[in-house]
């Protein structure tokens, strides 16, 4: 890891996001980088804004907060434009849905965290796991392997088997999108 | 010594209590402090101790000052309005001498405040909350690990000295979590208070020559009088202006006495700097961030980051701050460290306030530009 890498994740309490954030830490202490990860949230339990976020880095993090994340993931909005001024200029957008007709900057990508969990997955709680998918899918800041182990220790034991899965769907779904994009920049 | 783990600066207070042998919690659970309330509540069960939730948090102090009175190890939590509240306990520990510690996880205050957003408004607060000339050790860590290592030495000095610890965290380091490993130099001891001599007649608060008396333990065979009204030797109370006195110069005196064991600070870069930023607690993480950049610029500056923040280590910043340009004092409030520091330095150095109210820490980008206009 030669980046200091700056994700935020953007949701609303229950999402679970926070755990997400966590699993992205573990994995990233797991091979070795200094981390941080914190979350702001309103006084409300459920439903009000909440945000997470990790700093992964090789050398010591000081600074414990992001201005300008370089991984911004919202999963409650598909608004692009509204949140592509927050990210650093090299920055990466995930949002979650269906992009529309239009072409989209180089920089943003959709993938269909809350679909994935709800048809496929038939459980929607595990968006999260969806999340951290693909997140690691599209950024590699850590290895799948990693981040599977650490998605493993983050669920309730009985909920292991569809977690790993949720996980798989949201790397395969971050694949897709890569692959889509591969093939609009060569056509 | 042990392998890297990601642990919370609220879960590390409570890991270091644990290692200096804290074995008893009383507490109201508030945001951002929940947490260690939460841990304690996991933990102390497990290895034979006591978690009490309690009323409020008057309550709360005075059930760790009773559990501390039988010589066990009491600790309490609390944020904003909870330490508020505690005020008046506070200084009958302080005064009665009786060991304990109090961790404070700032939020922005007044009054509710701002629940979730950090603050640094308790500085002067933790020094002079309770009425009346009170001794007190404020101890502020700025990462997980010295949260660990120092919410232990918090414990081990309330015991060596009888006086109550606050440990001053915020909501920034309470709810990060962030890699530590442990090494060697953060094993935490077990320090205990000292106890009547055996042999020896006992008195309950002796103008002992280092100014700490011993304790005798709730249940141990000893029997006197604890009071929070001013008292003599032997624990009762007194008007006596002589015996006030006495009483009075010895419990406020004895921090003095053992300055050098109770401070403890950290220089980065000080020596050589033309600038010096004094900052404690989390914004001295913006602080670090923003020195460590200027140097690899080549720009001449360092940081003064006091970890016992009262007693102040005034010789320290004196020391540092002699032939310095400017001093930088950068706080999440409206200046209360900055009188301390313009205090120790006394006009021989200028000393610039960079304070930040929106509940929002201060940037390391907002230190570098206050240093490059200052250089």
């Amino acid at each position: 890891m030669s980046k200091r890498w700056e994700v935020r994740l953007i949701g609303t309490g229950g999402q679970g996001i926070v755990t997400a954030s966590i699993i992205l830490a573990v994995s990233a202490l797991r091979e070795g980088n200094n981390v941080v990860q914190s979350q702001n949230y309103g006084p409300e339990v459920r439903g009000g804004y909440s945000t997470a976020y990790v700093i992964a880095s090789e050398s010591s993090i000081l600074y414990p907060k992001i201005d300008r994340p370089n991984v911004l993931l919202v999963m409650t909005s598909t608004d692009y434009e509204k949140y592509l001024h927050e990210i650093d200029e090299d920055g990466m957008l995930i949002l979650n849905g269906e992009p529309g007709p239009e072409r989209m900057p180089d920089n943003v990508y959709f993938i269909p965290i809350t679909n994935i969990a709800h048809d496929e997955l038939e459980r929607p709680i595990t968006a999260n796991i969806v999340c951290v998918g693909a997140v690691v899918g599209l950024t590699g800041m850590v290895s799948e392997a990693a981040a599977l182990a650490a998605v493993e220790e983050h669920v309730p034991a009985k909920a292991v088997k569809i977690n790993r899965r949720a996980f798989i769907l949201g790397v395969r779904a971050a694949r897709e999108a890569l692959a889509q994009r591969e093939a609009s920049a060569t056509s | 010594m042990a392998e890297a783990k990601l642990l919370s600066g609220n879960d590390a207070c409570v890991q270091g209590a644990l290692a200096a042998g804290v074995r008893f919690f009383a507490g109201y659970p508030i945001t951002p402090s929940t947490e260690i309330a939460n841990a304690f509540a996991r933990e102390l069960p497990r290895r034979g101790g006591i978690f009490m939730q309690m009323e409020d948090e008057i309550a709360s102090m005075g059930a760790i000052i009773g559990a501390s009175c039988t010589g066990t190890k009491a600790v309490t939590a609390t944020s904003g309005p909870g330490f508020s509240l505690m005020q008046e306990n506070i200084g009958y520990a302080a005064i009665a001498e009786i060991p304990c510690v109090i961790i404070n996880v700032m939020r922005y205050g007044p009054s509710t405040g701002l629940p979730t957003s950090p603050s640094q408004g308790d500085f002067m607060q933790s020094r002079w909350g309770s009425h009346g000339d009170r001794p007190v050790i404020v101890i502020a860590p700025y990462t997980a690990r010295e949260a660990y290592r120092e919410t232990g030495r918090a414990v081990n000095l309330s015991e060596t000295y009888r006086v109550p610890v606050i440990v001053l965290m915020d909501e920034i380091l309470g709810h990060l979590r962030e890699r530590v490993e442990f090494r060697d130099e953060d094993l935490v001891q077990e320090i205990s208070r000292k106890g009547p001599e055996p042999g020896r007649p006992f008195l309950p608060y002796e103008n002992t020559e280092d100014g700490v008396p011993p304790f005798a333990d709730f249940g141990t065979g000893y029997r006197y009088h604890i009071t929070g009204l001013i008292h003599d030797e032997t624990g009762f109370p007194t008007n006596n202006p002589v015996e006030v006195d006495t009483t009075m110069r010895r419990v406020n005196g004895k921090l003095e006495l053992h300055r050098q064991d109770i401070e403890r600070t950290q220089f980065v870069d000080a020596d050589d700097a033309e600038i010096l930023i004094v900052a404690f607690g989390s914004v001295a993480r913006s602080a670090h961030e923003a020195v460590r950049t200027l140097r690899n610029e080549g720009k001449a500056v360092g940081m003064v980051r006091p970890i016992t923040v009262w007693p102040f280590p005034e010789d320290d910043i004196r020391t540092a701050a002699a032939g310095k340009k400017a001093i930088i004092v950068p706080e999440m409030n409206l200046g209360q460290m900055i009188g301390e520091v313009e205090r120790a330095v006394a006009g021989t150095v200028p000393v610039h306030a960079l304070n930040r109210i929106d509940g929002l820490l201060i940037t390391p980008h907002e230190i570098r530009d206050l240093v490059e206009d200052l250089l």
